[in-house]
């Protein structure tokens, strides 16, 4: 019989996960438990979607939520759980990694795939910035495994006749880090995984006003602007959930149109299942046009305008 | 740190750099090799061809452990016109002969080792550093300035290349024109050994090397070379830059069409580009002769101009790697003597003018005003063609006698255009 | 004084590695290698924390060819190296990753800060930070993008999906930086020139006391991910940029991915 864990900070991850656990027990009729950043709903709720037992563990005040470490520590030591997933927050990466350090077992980051056939285990996961794919095997237990976001699915219908036992998770005695501050990020009211259409601003823009001749052509083509990795984390021109690629957003619009992108392997995982991928840059060389249907190459402060008026006149006609 | 003084600093870690750093290393100089690129070789191109013997003079036998390519066991010269081509091939025990042998060569691999050669011999190499400026105290050069930082030592040898803008600082020589320099542009196109193999007719490690002349520059100055490397072809054109821009054809069409030809297309069947760059090329000669020293300073290799361009070909590896050498051997006798002034480095023009570098720059030294002929270009592959087509491209039609055909075709050109290029050719080559 | 610690991984440039055949194998013929990306931001936090504060700074590195590293991650800053190169870490997991790095953090002595990269740019597990906070008994602290050393500890802010957490440790810390927390430098002439002189320590498994390394996780195949994409270029032949962008609007039209 096997046990399976999932940890989440993110709720609505925790029932994609569910739904993954259940299918992995379901041959030998094990037991599923969720730990849980939520409140005594949500946990009913994650039974319906699946848990047996859930322990939640709310975000402290005072202390990051990897602080449990030393709780889970001691849960599994008792419960031996076979796998446990965690849901690949950057607090959730944080604490698989650590929990594995303890319990010195394998953890696969952001795996695509798991399958678990009670004595061995084969997973997924990119490589080399996106550039391939690694299939790796464990059979020894536990192993954790990192699960981002809408990786799997939840149930379509929870069941709201399922059973468990919900209890509440204790902070260790000793904390290693204080919190002395927590500024929430104002949420993006955008979200650009849902745009049929992305325009993509690179380090080729020369500078912030530039950005304008993007959200112009993202407006006259009736799309939204994401960016790469530079631009938001290092150049601050746009918003952080706006980056697109392996550390960032992996969209899946008809439409990609990079201007002013290299196209590292990084970014270009984020834009593998776009329908149409259309490149601007003024490096004929420059390696986004080996993933490119459609390209020009030119200076994107032309090309851009030109585009925008383009698209302006083919809507009027 | 900053205490630190070295006997003599060089710029650029190409051939004539790291040849100098190498041999003034071993005399027991303490030196310092600056290179502006990542790594020695990380942005130099060459067409590819390294005739070994002034390289086999200084590390016998260096073929062996050299990360060269191919060895050349085949020469052709194909003249195109815009649909045939006409080819001659040498082939020749000769070509394989020690120090008349070749080889195929990348820079990216051929550099680094070079300048590792340099770097076991005991010098520094500094890399991903550009040199900016000199210092210059009472008209002698004393030492480099990279960004913030300042560098003194005895001498310095300018091995930085074709622009040495260092050399104009130092007042060897004035800024290039657009007529003393020709472009080259080249791709690295992938294909499996036995592919390559297969299609040159050679032996595994044998290469061959081919030159075109024509329709590939539509007529104007220069040239295109295939050198065949281990895993991969390198197909490149050049020109001078002084001529072009006449035709209305950018440098990238120009490459395509190339590519296209019947003749050149087949050869590069299934590759896969791998790289793509372009260079300047010096093309002025002996004629335009820098002042290869100064008080403190010496200039070599390209930065001197020592290459012979002679439009289809370029040869200038090898004059790099001898003036390297001159260079390494005149710091050594002025270390002797504590003298770094002018009078004393004179010793470095005297071992070229006694060496093959300065005679083969002498015997070609009419060659660029002559290439400026466009007919060499445009007519003559066009006028060889012409006879070989009708000798070949059979019709139906009556056959004339050959004597008549190619003076038919001759007096296109004209017969004492002809006989004028031909004795001037002849008197240069 | 103080002493850090920041751990680089020495990777193959994941540009150089080409995808081959039908069965899109990798081909490593080509390829150069590199100090992984972000464990630049990690040597540069070390180097501004140390020509701040005047503090003791090493790095640390292990795996199956680092030796060639050496000379370029100590013109960048830090005083010496203590590697491990082994053959037999060729292959190595995180799990056995941070295992020998811990090994020679302890073997190093008293440490109060371990810098290491938000994740490594070729197996991005994003792991041996935590993983060697736990090991060490250290407080981890990832995705830092501001940094500062403490009368007795560090206060660092996190950044997080949901916002920034600003946190303080007393007593030792392993950190992983964001990319944005620096610009690494370009190692200027003397700084090179400095390097050459400094030492890097090689130790072998053995003095860190492990004796065999056992994999958990067994690769059984990697393979590239391709994209089969049109690769039409519009503006061939010197066409003027306005027509291009016509034509190109008329393409998406067509192909029925524009409204
Ligand atoms: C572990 C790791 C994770 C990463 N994750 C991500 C990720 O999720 N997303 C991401 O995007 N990156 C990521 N990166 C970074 C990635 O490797 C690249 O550094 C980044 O994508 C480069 O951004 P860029 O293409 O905008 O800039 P650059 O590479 O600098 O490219 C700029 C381009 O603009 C062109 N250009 C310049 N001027 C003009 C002009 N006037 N007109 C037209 N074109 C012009 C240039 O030719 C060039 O091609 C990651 C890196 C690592 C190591
Ligand atoms: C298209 C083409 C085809 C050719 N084909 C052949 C051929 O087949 N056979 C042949 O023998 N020759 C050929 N040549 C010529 C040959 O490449 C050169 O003559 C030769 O490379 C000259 O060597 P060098 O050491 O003088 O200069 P380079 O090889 O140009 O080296 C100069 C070095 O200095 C560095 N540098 C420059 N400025 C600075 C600075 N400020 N600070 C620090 N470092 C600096 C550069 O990065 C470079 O590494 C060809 C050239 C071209 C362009
Ligand atoms: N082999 C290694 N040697 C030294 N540091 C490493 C090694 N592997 C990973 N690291 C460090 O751990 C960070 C995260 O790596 P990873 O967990 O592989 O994504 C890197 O940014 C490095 O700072």
């Amino acid at each position: 019989m096997s046990n399976l864990w999932i940890i989440s900070d993110i709720v609505e991850t925790a029932y994609e996960m569910l739904a993954k656990a259940r299918e992995l027990v379901s041959d030998s009729g094990g037991s599923v438990t969720a730990f849980l950043n939520g409140s005594e709903a949500q946990a009913q709720e994650a039974i319906s979607y699946g848990a047996d037992l859930v322990k939640l563990m709310q975000i402290p005040e005072k202390t990051p939520w990897e602080e449990y470490v030393p709780v889970l520590v001691q849960e599994a030591q008792g419960q031996k759980p076979d796998i446990i997933l965690v849901g690949a927050t950057r607090r959730g990466k944080d604490l698989a990694a650590q929990l594995a350090a303890h319990l010195d077992c394998p953890c696969v980051t952001e795996c695509k795939t798991i399958q678990y056939g009670g004595t061995k285990a084969l997973l997924k996961r990119m490589v080399y910035g996106g550039l391939a794919e690694k299939t790796v095997e464990c059979n020894e237990f536990p192993l954790i495994a990192t699960v981002a976001g809408r990786t799997f699915s939840k149930w379509e219908v929870n069941d709201t006749a399922r059973q468990g036992i919900v209890s509440t998770l204790a902070l260790p005695d000793k904390l290693k880090v204080k919190v002395v501050e927590r500024r929430p990020k104002p949420k993006e009211t955008v979200n650009i995984k849902d745009a049929p259409l992305v325009v993509g601003v690179g380090r080729g823009f020369s500078e912030a006003s530039d950005v304008k001749l993007a959200e112009e052509l993202a407006q006259a083509m009736g799309g939204e602007v994401g960016c790469s990795r530079p631009i938001a984390e290092d150049l601050h021109w746009l918003p952080e959930d706006r980056y697109i690629g392996i550390s960032g957003q992996v969209i899946k619009p008809e439409v990609y149109l990079a201007a002013g992108i290299s196209g590292q392997v990084q970014h270009v995982y984020g834009i593998r299942d776009a329908k149409t991928i259309v490149v601007v840059d003024k490096n004929e060389n420059a390696p986004i046009f080996q993933v490119a249907d459609y390209y020009i190459v030119g200076d994107l402060k032309e090309v851009l305008p030109a585009l925008t008026k383009a698209a302006q006149e083919a809507k009027g006609s | 740190m900053s205490g630190e003084r070295f006997d003599c600093i060089i710029v650029g870690a190409g051939p004539s750099g790291s040849i100098a750093g190498y041999l003034l290393a071993q005399a027991g100089l303490e030196v310092l090799i600056i290179e502006r690129g990542s790594f020695a070789g990380s942005k130099n191109m060459t067409g590819g061809r390294l005739y070994s013997h002034s390289l086999e003079k200084i590390i016998p036998g260096f073929s062996k452990e050299a990360p060269v390519e191919r060895k050349v066991v085949k020469e052709t010269v194909t003249m195109l016109t815009g649909d045939s081509a006409l080819s001659l091939d040498f082939q020749s025990e000769l070509l394989g002969e020690e120090k008349k042998d070749s080889y195929t060569v990348l820079r990216a691999d051929f550099d680094q080792w070079l300048a590792a050669k340099a770097e076991e011999a005991g010098a520094i190499l500094a890399s991903g550093v550009r040199v900016d400026d000199l210092i210059i105290r009472d008209g002698r050069v004393t030492g480099v300035i990279a960004g913030e930082d300042e560098m003194e030592a005895d001498v310095v040898i300018l091995a930085d290349g074709v622009n040495s803008l260092l050399a104009q600082k130092a007042g060897l020589k004035a800024e290039l024109k657009s007529d003393q320099v020709a472009v080259g542009v080249k791709e690295v196109i992938e294909l499996p050994a036995n592919v390559i193999e297969d299609r040159f007719n050679l032996n595994p490690g044998e290469g061959a090397a081919r030159l075109f002349v024509g329709d590939c520059t539509k007529g104007k100055i220069g040239g295109g070379f295939l050198y065949t490397n281990k895993n991969s072809i390198s197909l490149g054109l050049v020109f001078t830059l002084s001529d072009l821009g006449t035709e209305g054809l950018s440098v990238p069409q120009m490459f395509e069409e190339f590519k296209q030809h019947p003749a050149v297309k087949p050869l590069i069947k299934g590759g896969k580009l791998v790289e793509y760059s372009g260079h300047l090329v010096p093309e002025g000669g002996l004629n335009m002769l820098p002042k290869l020293y100064g008080d403190g300073v010496l200039v070599v290799g390209d930065g001197a101009g020592l290459v012979i361009n002679a439009g289809y070909t370029v040869r200038g590896m090898d004059l790099a790697i001898a003036s390297g050498e001159a260079a390494a051997q005149a710091v050594i006798a002025a270390k002797e003597k504590g003298d770094y002034t002018a009078p004393s480095l004179a010793h470095y023009k005297r071992l070229l003018d006694n060496s093959f570098v300065m005679r083969d720059l002498t015997k070609y030294q009419d060659f660029p005003p002559f290439m400026e002929n466009h007919r060499i270009f445009n007519q003559y592959p066009q006028l060889a063609v012409d006879i070989f087509k009708d000798l070949y491209v059979i019709d139906g039609s009556p056959l004339k006698p050959l004597k008549k055909t190619a003076l038919s075709h001759m007096k296109k050109v004209g017969i004492v255009n002809l006989l004028k290029d031909a004795w001037k050719g002849g008197k240069i080559l | 004084m103080k002493k850090i610690v920041a751990c680089y991984k020495w990777v193959v440039d994941e540009a150089d590695i080409r995808v081959e055949g039908k069965e899109r194998s990798l081909s490593f013929d080509r390829v150069k290698y590199k100090i992984s990306e972000y464990d630049r931001n990690a040597i540069e936090a070390g180097a501004l924390l140390n020509e701040e504060k005047g503090c003791q700074f090493l790095a640390v590195t292990c795996g199956a060819n680092v030796e060639t590293s050496l000379k370029d991650v100590l013109s960048r800053g830090p005083e010496s190296i203590a590697y491990v190169n082994d053959g037999a870490l060729g292959e190595a997991d995180s799990l056995v990753t941070s295992k020998v790095l811990a090994g020679i953090i302890k073997k190093v002595g008293e440490i109060d800060l371990v810098i290491c990269g938000e994740g490594s740019s070729d197996g991005y597990s994003q792991q041996v930070g935590p993983r060697l906070a736990a090991l060490l008994g250290y407080a981890s602290v990832t995705f830092v993008n501001k940094l500062e050393l403490t009368e007795d500890g560090i206060r660092a802010e996190r950044k997080l999906e949901d916002g920034v957490e600003v946190v303080e440790v007393t007593g030792p810390a392993v950190v992983t930086v964001l990319p944005d927390i620096n610009k690494p430098r370009i190692p200027s002439l003397k700084q090179i020139l400095a390097a050459k002189k400094k030492t890097a320590e090689k130790l072998g498994l053995d003095a860190i006391g492990l004796d065999s390394v056992v994999l958990k996780e067994k690769t059984l195949s990697i393979s590239g991910t391709v994209m089969e994409r049109k690769n039409i270029q519009i503006n061939s032949g010197g066409m003027p940029v306005e027509e291009a962008a016509q034509k190109l609007i008329q393409q998406l039209k067509a192909d029925g991915s524009l409204a």
